[in-house]
């Protein structure tokens, strides 16, 4: 009752989050990232004449490189603070949530502090990833054997 | 439970700010400030243990006093452990107590320390808290590379150490009496709005505190909220307009009144911290009420006591907020 009560006179004073225009600068955020790789998968493609899948994985390699290193520099958080989750989402992302957790660690040693704590924020996608994998690996098994 | 006290005075106050309150509008009044936030170490928890260290200092040598004519040294912080507090108060004092309130550990310290001097069990006693911002955000929140977004009611741990020696010696300013606060649940679950979370403490102890003394808030030139932030002190000012029928005209909070809201936008809704309430109280309110511009200041530190382990348990933030009145002598 008493909890009631004051959860509705604290809504009176919480300020609104503009959803919108976050979600509107991370869908042109993540979309030029997008284009970017895109375009160095192009640029492989042509210039070194790697096939698809391997101007893929070097795309890739590109991204988590300088997420890594734009993170040990200390502007990627400042980047995120300006185009929001559009650059969180892409595997730059991935890259700079073990870059920071590398770097928070580092005082406490190679063992206890990086090792052990360098998945700490991406150990879960890790660990879903691959269960998810092994789920729809296991799906498209069953449905190669018993309907095509 | 409201305590009354006759001979415990504030003899003298040391602050010292890292590098984002010194742009706030109160770098004046603070004895010390760094510019980086490693304070000349190599990680952020030896940087707070250093400001521990300087700012006991800063106190010895204001006041007088020599590191074993201390009775007690009482502080308290927000790193597990209260490391920063433990290792940087090393070789100082006759006696240690460590304690434990979040954010109302500066209150909480003045209160116990009040008492043993009331009661005539120590002389003086050197109360101190600290805490800085990249410690916590390692601590409670994320890696302090890591870009994560917040909203606008998220507050901002300040980074410093305060201390105060307080004594049965007369000086200007006294401690007039000090209310004991309550663990508090609302069933508030919001890490990013400590406001809302701590702001049932306000109401609690301050409701206590006025019935206990039979005040008025109006006997106060200022009522001082720890670190509400601004949304926050709005919750408590309308519950009270609401609940009571009382205004509180002269209700601020001391994380906006330690930075400039409008420019320091990183801060968003305030400072918050064992040691925000602190560089307030022991610098900019201490000096007024020792030039005797404020009277009276009511000072209601208040604490989240916040553990994002019991959090993932799905388990309430519950708080606590205890008040000290100060009076100019």
């Amino acid at each position: 009752m008493k909890n009631t009560k004051y959860n509705h006179i604290a809504d009176l004073h919480k300020p609104k989050e503009n959803r919108l225009i976050h979600i509107f600068i991370s869908f042109l955020s993540g979309g030029f990232l997008g284009l970017v790789g895109e375009g160095l998968v192009e640029f492989f493609v042509s210039y070194f004449s790697l096939s698809r899948t391997d101007a893929s994985t070097f795309m890739i390699l590109v991204f988590i490189f300088m997420a890594s290193l734009l993170t040990g520099l200390g502007v990627f958080d400042k980047l995120v603070s300006i185009f929001r989750c559009g650059l969180l989402i892409p595997i730059t992302g991935f890259a700079h949530s073990m870059a920071s957790c590398a770097l928070d660690y580092r005082n406490e040693g190679p063992i206890y502090g990086i090792g052990s704590n360098m998945f700490k924020l991406a150990g879960s996608v890790i660990v879903y990833g691959i269960v998810s994998a092994w789920f729809f690996g296991t799906i498209r098994y069953l449905i190669e054997v018993f309907f095509l | 439970m409201t305590y009354f006290f006759n001979q415990v005075y504030i003899e003298e106050t040391a602050t010292i700010c890292g590098p984002y309150e010194k742009k706030g509008p109160l770098r004046r009044y603070f004895d010390k400030t760094y510019d980086d936030l490693y304070c000349g170490k190599t990680s952020f928890e030896k940087a707070e243990i250093q400001l521990v260290k300087d700012v006991i200092v800063m106190l010895l040598k204001k006041s007088g006093y020599k590191k074993e004519e201390i009775d007690v040294v009482m502080g308290g912080d927000l790193s597990n452990q209260i490391t920063a507090t433990t290792y940087g108060s090393l070789g100082v004092g006759n006696g240690f107590v460590g304690i434990y309130a979040a954010c109302s550990t500066s209150s909480l310290g003045l209160l116990l320390s009040a008492c043993l001097i009331q009661g005539g069990f120590v002389q003086n006693s050197l109360c101190m808290v600290s805490s800085h911002n990249l410690s916590s955000e390692r601590q409670f929140r994320y890696p302090i590379e890591y870009g994560s977004l917040r909203p606008h009611t998220s507050t901002f741990t300040a980074t410093g150490a305060g201390a105060c020696l307080l004594s049965s010696e007369k000086s200007d300013v006294r401690i007039d009496c000090a209310t004991l606060g309550r663990v508090m649940d609302y069933e508030q679950t919001d890490p990013n709005d400590m406001g809302r979370v701590m702001a049932p403490g306000v109401i609690d102890t301050l409701k206590r505190h006025l019935e206990d003394t039979g005040r008025n808030a109006s006997y106060y030139d200022l009522i001082v909220t720890g670190d509400l932030g601004k949304y926050g002190v709005e919750i408590v000012r309308d519950y009270f307009q609401k609940e009571y029928q009382l205004s509180l005209p002269n209700l601020q909070d001391c994380g906006v009144l330690l930075y400039d809201l409008e420019k320091q936008k990183e801060i968003h809704a305030g400072g918050s911290g064992p040691v925000c309430s602190a560089l307030v109280v022991y610098s900019y309110l201490y000096s007024l009420l020792r030039e005797k511009k404020y009277k009276r200041v009511l000072l209601l530190a208040t604490g989240a006591l916040f553990s994002p382990m019991m959090l993932y348990q799905k388990q309430n933030i519950p708080c606590v907020c205890h008040a000290v009145s100060l009076e100019a002598v």
